[in-house]
């Protein structure tokens, strides 16, 4: 699965920018308001019909070189964007792309550097996929 | 990678200094309120344009024999700095610095014989590249100065470089007691008739083409004298009456059409 957030890839297939993601969560959250009316006895469940998505991967890249991933790690935080939208395509012959709008990617975390291999880890926010 | 806060080496390229930073780990938070409003589907994320960094490492050191290693670790906390700007040297040479860092954590993990092996926990922001300036930016848009009409009042001359200027909305006065200049340019005054009153000095005007409209030209010889050099002059639409002790003409091609007058040379 590829992710590119405006026209920023997060990963984009190739080694030095990402193969695949890998460690993916996905979560839905719908917004409710649950509500206890009076001389009643259930509750009352109002959607409010927000959607947040909330997404957190890894990426491992190998850069070619060791002074390249270290440019890469201390570049991140300037060349991401921090908001836009979020475009993910699924592998395969096939492939699909949903995107996620109003998409802020809220955290990045540089979890392993191995000479030249960096493994980031990337926490996203947005709306409902589509 | 390197690094160092303030002026001291947390490791320096040298074996006894650290030969570079291992088991790096930065995190960057970015600081988001993400508002759901009501009746909309999409949550609408607010960028507080907060950048906080988190950086751990680990430096090996390999000093000079184990009494020089436990006092280097004995000393540590008394040297190194608690806080200050970070700079890290990339393995390409690049440098970057981490703003109002602060060193909260070292800890010494391991140490075997004359060698030890220090642990740091930096946190700070933002992360500049090439300075350690602070920089404020504004993004690419369009700024507008509103609210109150601007006066231009000046004792001294106000001179205008060559260009084409447009005043608009409001009216303009300028007050000056020293000559008004203007270079060479086009322009233009709309709106409003203009009177040009000459009293002393002349009213001159260099090289270029005036155009005289709307109003009858009334030209009054007196003193000084109103005097043209050379060039192409046309007057049209009003008869013209030409009167004076002495009309000085210089070398030239004149047409005289449609008149009954006669010209009295002296």
């Amino acid at each position: 699965m590829l992710v590119s957030i405006g026209a920023y890839d997060i990963c984009d297939g190739t080694r030095s920018g990402g193969v695949a993601l890998s460690e993916l969560r996905f979560t839905g959250n719908r917004t409710f308001d649950v509500v206890d009316p009076l001389q009643q006895i259930l509750p009352v469940a109002i959607d409010r019909t927000g959607r947040v998505t909330d997404t957190t991967f890894q990426v491992k890249r190998v850069h070619a070189s060791l002074g390249a991933a270290e440019d890469f790690i201390l570049g991140l935080e300037s060349a991401i964007p921090a908001t836009g939208t979020i475009s993910v395509t699924t592998t395969g012959p096939t492939p699909v792309t949903v995107t996620i709008p109003n998409g802020a990617v809220i955290e990045h975390d540089l979890v392993q550097e191995q000479g030249a291999t960096t493994v980031h880890q990337y926490h996203i926010l947005g709306g409902a996929p589509t | 990678m390197l690094a160092s806060i303030a002026s001291f080496p947390l490791a320096n390229g040298s074996l006894s200094g650290g030969f570079g930073l291992s088991d790096f780990r930065m995190r960057v938070v970015r600081v988001f309120d993400v508002v759901a409003p009501l009746g909309q589907a999409d949550p609408v994320p607010i960028d507080r344009t907060v950048r906080k960094f988190d950086l751990t490492f680990t430096v090996k050191r390999m000093h000079s024999n184990i009494k020089a290693s436990e006092q280097y670790i004995q000393d540590h906390e008394a040297t190194v700095p608690q806080s200050g700007t970070v700079t890290l040297i990339s393995n390409s040479g690049a440098t970057w610095f981490l703003l109002n860092g602060v060193l909260i954590s070292h800890e010494l993990i391991t140490e075997i014989g004359a060698t030890t092996y220090h642990s740091y926990h930096i946190v700070g922001g933002p992360l500049n590249f090439g300075s350690a300036a602070y920089h404020i930016t504004a993004q690419r848009g369009l700024f507008t100065l509103t609210g109150e009409p601007a006066i231009l009042s000046t004792s001294r001359s106000m001179s205008a470089a060559h260009g084409s200027f447009t005043l608009t909305g409001e009216p303009v006065l300028f007050n000056v007691t020293f000559p008004l200049s203007a270079d060479h340019g086009t322009f233009t005054l709309t709106g409003e008739p203009v009177t040009l009153t000459v009293g002393f000095p002349p009213l001159s005007a260099g090289f270029g083409a005036f155009v005289l409209t709307g109003e009858p030209v009334t030209l009054t010889l007196g003193t000084p004298a109103l005097s043209a050099g050379f060039g192409s002059f046309v007057l049209t639409g009003e008869p013209v009456d030409l009167r004076g002790d002495s009309i000085l003409m210089e070398t030239g091609d004149y047409i005289l059409t449609e008149t009954s007058d006669y010209i009295l040379m002296e």
